[in-house]
């Protein structure tokens, strides 16, 4: 079968149990209990994947902000000097039986942990979301969703799969869905009333592009006793420990993340997906203002350019090196092209159904608002931006076969190998 | 076109100062067009220019606080010879890094620095050359990768390393044939799922499941599986899965139909409900395609 037609025919089997997702209730594996297992209440049992940063607000999140009834069972990280304090946290808020673990895999293999969070870097970010949903768990998973593109379809591909929820722990799009001109920009874009557009929508400013730059020069250190450096590489290249490529700073390196488009990408962007209706497709043409990068550390950046195959082109500016973007003006999606008939169309569309929150979709077994499809499709406009950074080149890209055209050596930066045994 | 010391020396001079100079710095630059204009002027020098450059490469911290230069002008020029129409470009760039990798006084750090450029650039030409350092303990991992990001023009060289390595350079290897998707590697690949060593018998059964040969490896995947606990049985079980999916895309649905309802089947312990609905979904799916083919 040639390879386009076996994609199509993979992806309308995933999407055939995405359609089953929305309308089978799937209870949580530990309320169904099991052998050796008794379900004490409706209580979920819960771990935290990854313990410094956003990682113990992310865990309080489970119950504070998306209402779950959880227990919290487990907590997880390489850095035991974290794990610990994690450990004692859980252990003060009353959740004495929670356990401490190194090694993610220990924490998967747990049949009574329903809900994951994560908060690792994200080089891990994909991979353990990814073995979350294999073991029936569902995720909540900081941003950004991935560290490369083809990682961010491998996790849509387990949600569906294994018809599990997950959701991206950025939440801009759950405000915007509420407010009337986006709700009206969305219906315009979506309906197929408007074939072409010709906006523009600018993003300026909040990349923290210095911020999270790498450093080069760095001296290698000895490994603390309390970190396991060979997982925390995981998939990445092996490389010399040097405490800038842990514990935040990480951000500033490829190997991990993608400087400050990887911090603030997804949470920029993640409104602009729901409002300009893309969140099942992707920039098909993309060219980046910039400094060539350094191969292995990330650094500073004009601004990119990203054109979608209906005329909508989004431009992320950092403000922080180099000319400013002068290319094109704001422009709104505009009703006024439409005629009378069109419009009236318009205006009888129902609004779009509300998005669910991670809490209910647990619950219900919807789908999340942020869920891995959306979450794939935004994370990957800032991958895109920045393998235009990296390389250079104007980057032409297919959102069908989810691959640059005519760029073999680019299509490196799309599906990066990873050292064993990590692998999508 | 002979270069002098002087010359490079030069070229590397206009690349901007580190932020703290000596020390762990940010870098802010070059601009676009001096990187290119500096790489084109190092491609110049040809060869023995491009050895001078790789020549001055060192360790990370281990050189005078500036050595972040030569690095990082290498990498331009590897951006440089990317692309359509740079193919003698390439050739030049390519054979000056695969000529220093066995030098015995260059460092394991600075050789896996040079793989790491090869795999952003690097074509079925640098294949044999990498694929003789497969067994090497401190390059054979960043060999790997590089293969990898390389593609199918690798497959030989990594079939061909598999049943001379152990440990997890095996693990590697057989995962890197299983990504490129090597039906030629399925016969070995299916005589190492019954190895001793879990990492490895996940491997083959990940890398089959991707390639979905011709012929009988379903049994031996779904043994794994069924045999595993833990973390492998969540894996292998994936592998099954996916084996299901890759057999039914090639046209093979009985072979996917029989994976899933030994799934359905045997899965019937309350925490692993999910598969057995999972495998469930795929059995109607693969019915609907049946009732619409």
């Amino acid at each position: 079968m040639p390879a386009r037609k076996a994609e199509v025919t993979r992806r309308r089997f995933l999407q055939s149990t995405a359609a089953a997702m929305s309308s089978v209730a799937i209870v949580p594996a530990h309320v169904l209990g099991g052998s050796g297992r008794v379900p004490p209440s409706e209580k979920l049992g819960a771990a935290l994947i990854g313990c410094g940063g956003r990682g113990p607000g992310t865990f309080d999140d489970l119950h504070r902000k998306h209402g779950l009834d959880v227990v919290k069972l487990a907590v997880c990280d390489v850095d035991r000097r974290r794990l610990e304090l994690a450990r004692q946290t859980a252990h003060k808020q009353g959740a004495t039986d929670c356990e401490a673990y190194t090694d993610f895999r220990r924490v998967i293999e747990r049949p009574d942990i329903d809900v994951v969070a994560i908060a690792t870097p994200p080089h891990w970010h994909a991979l353990i979301s990814i073995a979350a949903m294999e073991a029936g768990k569902d995720v909540l998973c900081e941003k950004p969703m991935t560290r490369f593109i083809a990682e961010g379809r491998a996790v849509a591909d387990a949600a569906r799969r294994y018809g599990r929820v997950y959701q991206i722990g950025t939440y801009g799009r759950f405000s915007r869905h509420r407010r009337k001109d986006a709700i009206r920009t969305r219906k315009i874009l979506t309906s197929g009333l408007l074939e072409k557009s010709d906006a523009v929508h600018i993003l300026r400013g909040g990349f923290k592009a210095k911020q999270w730059s790498g450093l080069v020069n760095v001296e290698p250190r000895s490994i603390p006793d309390r970190l396991d450096w060979d997982l925390y590489q995981g998939p990445s290249p092996m490389r010399p420990f040097h405490p800038h490529r842990h514990g935040g700073s990480h951000r500033g390196y490829w190997d991990y993340e993608g400087g400050g488009l990887g911090d603030m990408g997804q949470h920029h962007l993640d409104p602009v997906t729901w409002e300009y209706g893309l969140d099942d497709t992707a920039p098909v043409e993309v060219v980046a203002h910039a400094p060539p990068a350094h191969p292995e550390v990330t650094g500073v950046w004009g601004w990119v350019e990203l054109r979608y195959a209906n005329g909508l082109t989004l431009v992320l500016e950092s403000g922080e090196w180099g000319r400013r973007y002068d290319r094109l003006e704001p422009k709104r999606v505009d009703s006024s092209r439409l005629d009378a008939d069109a419009r009236a169309k318009l205006d009888a569309l129902p609004d779009p159904e509300p998005l669910v929150g991670f809490g209910d979709a647990v619950r219900t077994r919807r789908q999340a608002g942020g869920n891995a499809e959306a979450a794939y499709r935004t994370v990957t406009i800032m991958h895109l931006a920045n393998i235009a950074i990296r390389t250079g080149r104007r980057i032409r890209f297919d959102p069908v076969t989810e691959r640059i055209v005519g760029d073999d050596e680019a299509n490196r930066l799309v599906d990066v190998p990873m050292r064993a045994p990590w692998h999508l | 076109m002979k270069t002098e010391r002087s010359d490079i020396d030069a070229l590397l001079s206009r690349l901007p100062a580190a932020t703290r100079p000596g020390r762990e710095s940010r870098l802010e630059g070059p601009s676009a067009g001096l990187a290119a204009e500096l790489a084109r002027a190092l491609l110049a020098a040809g060869r023995e220019g491009l050895l001078d450059l790789v020549g001055r490469i060192r360790d990370e911290g281990g050189g005078d606080g500036e050595s972040y230069r030569p690095g990082l002008a290498l990498h331009l020029v590897a951006l440089q010879v990317s692309g359509e129409k740079q193919a003698a470009a390439r050739r030049v760039f390519c054979d000056a890094l695969l000529s220093r990798l066995g030098d015995a006084g260059r460092s394991a750090g600075v050789k896996r620095f040079l793989i790491r450029e090869l795999q952003v650039v690097g074509d079925a030409t640098v294949v044999p050359r990498l694929g003789a350092l497969l067994g090497d303990v401190e390059l054979g991992e960043t060999a790997v990768e590089a293969l990898v990001a390389i593609g199918a023009a690798s497959a030989p060289v990594l079939r061909a390393a598999l049943g001379t390595v152990s440990g997890r350079r095996r693990v590697d290897i057989a995962q890197a044939l299983g990504v490129l998707r090597d039906a030629a590697a399925a016969p070995e690949l299916g005589s190492l799922l019954g190895s001793s060593d879990p990492d490895v018998r996940l491997a083959a059964a990940s890398a089959l499941a991707n390639i979905a040969p011709e012929g009988a490896i379903t049994d031996g995947i779904l043994g794994v599986a069924d045999g595993a606990t833990g973390w492998e049985r969540i894996q292998a079980t994936k592998a099954c899965l996916l084996l299901a999916e890759r057999l039914a895309q090639k046209g093979d649905r009985v072979a996917s139909r029989r994976i899933c309802t030994h799934l359905r089947d045997t899965r019937t312990e309350p925490e692993e409900r999910y598969v057995r609905e999972a495998a469930e979904r795929a059995l109607e799916f693969g019915t609907a395609e049946d009732r619409g083919a």
